[in-house]
This record gives structure tokens, sequence and C-alpha cells, in this order.
């Protein structure tokens, strides 16, 4: 490959033609560009289809992994509040709710000794 | 090591199924690779396309390739079978489509020189063909034998077409200066 000579015949229009052709057609200059066009290229010749959309997949692990344990903190801590208003409310409806016992007494006649009541009871069964 | 030994060593590395051999091949090859699609094909990103599809046809027919022979010629004509694939498929699958893509094939939207303007208008005049070829010729230095070989065509076509993209191009820009 070598570039062929300028026809002398066109003096400065031939050059300024190529040079303007040069620009429009010139390759990315971005060496980030060339570095991701190779790994597109990898990715389909290494017959690996699925190389794409684990690139993209995998910039998305840490994300969501941050975003997971987000979410696992909020879930454990909206169950420790709720237990604990639980426990409350219960604790509450104990205090409110609690009727006073009845207790039923059982005076002995003064009149009468225990031996003699004790009597009283076997015979009347 | 020389650089020609250094390439015939991944070559045959990659014969024998060394990916990351071939990988160091398309690093060497694939800007050349990509201005060779991109004489040919009307954007950027078809250029892209066929830079892939090129190399991913280099590499199932890697194993008939000869080590001794020169890769990048090999290379440059699967190259440009691709690009002139493409270009059939998009004229045979949306021909319309395609004609409002050649009539603004080279869109820049940074470029607003009058100079400029007239150069992609005289572009879209010429043939995929005599576009290809001067192209090729003036901006990659290709000689005349070697765009034929490219391109299917004698040597002969290719120096007959890059002489009628010179005049009409030159015609192109040599309005802007009788304005």
């Amino acid at each position: 490959m070598s570039r062929g000579p300028v026809d002398p015949r066109f003096d400065g229009a031939e050059e300024r033609l190529s040079r303007l052709l040069r620009e429009m057609f010139a390759p990315p200059a971005d060496a980030a560009y060339w570095s991701r066009l190779e790994s597109s290229i990898m990715a389909r010749v290494t017959g690996d289809p699925g190389a794409s959309w684990w690139t993209v997949v995998a910039g998305w692990v840490p994300a969501g992994v941050a975003a997971a344990a987000i979410a696992l903190l909020v879930a454990g801590f909206a169950l420790v509040q709720a237990q604990a208003a639980e426990r409350q409310i219960a604790y509450e409806q104990a205090i409110r709710g609690s009727a006073p016992v009845t207790v039923q007494t059982v005076v002995r006649p003064s009149t009468m000794s225990e031996r003699d009541a004790t009597l009283q009871l076997v015979l009347t069964r | 090591m020389d650089a020609r030994l250094r390439e015939r060593a991944l070559i045959v590395a990659a014969q024998e199924g060394d990916e990351g051999a071939f990988a160091a091949l398309v690093r060497l090859h694939q800007r050349r690779t990509y201005a060779v699609t991109r004489a040919i094909v009307p954007t950027h990103e078809d250029a892209e396309d066929a830079v892939q599809e090129a190399f991913l046809h280099a590499y199932r027919a890697l194993d008939r390739f000869q080590p001794d022979q020169p890769f990048a010629a090999w290379l440059n004509r699967i190259a440009a079978n691709a690009a002139l694939d493409l270009v059939r498929r998009r004229k045979v699958r949306d021909a319309e489509e395609l004609h409002d893509s050649v009539a603004l094939p080279f869109r820049d939207p940074a470029e607003s020189d009058e100079l400029r303007r007239r150069l992609r208008s005289g572009l879209t005049m010429l043939t995929d063909r005599q576009r290809a070829v001067i192209v090729l010729h003036d901006v990659e230095g290709y000689k005349h034998a070697e765009i034929g070989s490219m391109l299917g065509i004698p040597e002969g076509t290719a120096r007959s077409d890059l002489h009628h993209a010179r005049a009409l191009l030159r015609r192109a820009l040599g309005n802007l200066r009788s304005d």
C-alpha cells in the first residue's frame, strides 16, 4: 500500500480534494473506540452470544447488590418496628381490658365451733 | 521480533485456536479494515457492522489461510466483500431508506463549511464503486491493482472509476471557487 503521486495537471486542486476526503473519511481517533470495537468483534468471534448482555448485566451487579442490601435493612427495620408496636398494643390492651376479679368468701358463723361445723358438713352429705 | 514474523506467529497461534492471538490480529488490523469498509458503505455505523462481519468471516476461514500469504490483503478482500454485501442487502431490503441515506451519506453536524457541503453533494453523484475507489485511493493510499483486487474489478476499471470520480468531484468543488 502506498500513496500514488498527485497528478501535476491539477496543481493544488487535486491535493485539496484528497485532503478533504481524508478529513471526511477519517477513522475515529479515540483509542477507547477501538478498544470497544475489538471487544465487540471478539464477543462475536468467540461465539459467545451472551457476552454482550453479560457485560451489561455485570455493570448492574454492584448497584443490584447495594439495592438488595438496602431493601433487606429496610425490611428488617420494619419488622422490628411492627413487633414493637404489636407488643405495645398487647400491653395496653392488657392494662385497659383487665376486669376486677370476683372473690367469693365464706364466712364461718362465729357461734359454731370448728368441730361442729365439720360434723354438720359430714351429716349433710 | 520482526513485525511480519510476529504477525505470522499470531496467525499460526490463532489457527491453533488461541483466541488471544486472534484478538491481537484484530488490534493490528481493525483500523485499516474499518477504512476499507468505510470507503464502501455510506455511514460510520454500517462500516462498523461490516468490520465485525469481516473479522467473523476471517475467523471462520482462518484454517484455510496460508500464513505465508499477506494477511492484510486477504483481510481487506474479506472486508470489502462484507461491505459490498451489506450495501447489496440494504438495497434489496429497504430501497427507500437507502435512497435517503445515499442522498445524505456523510452527515457530520460539525461541518458547516460550504466546500465540504459541495463535496458531500458531489459524492452522492458517484456510483458506490466510484466512491469506494476514490476513497481507497486518495484516503487510504491503495494502488489501482490493490483496489481492483479488493473490489473484484480489473485494475483498468479501478483506474477509470478513479478518473471519473475525480473529474466529477473537481467540478463540484470548482463551482464553489467560481461563485
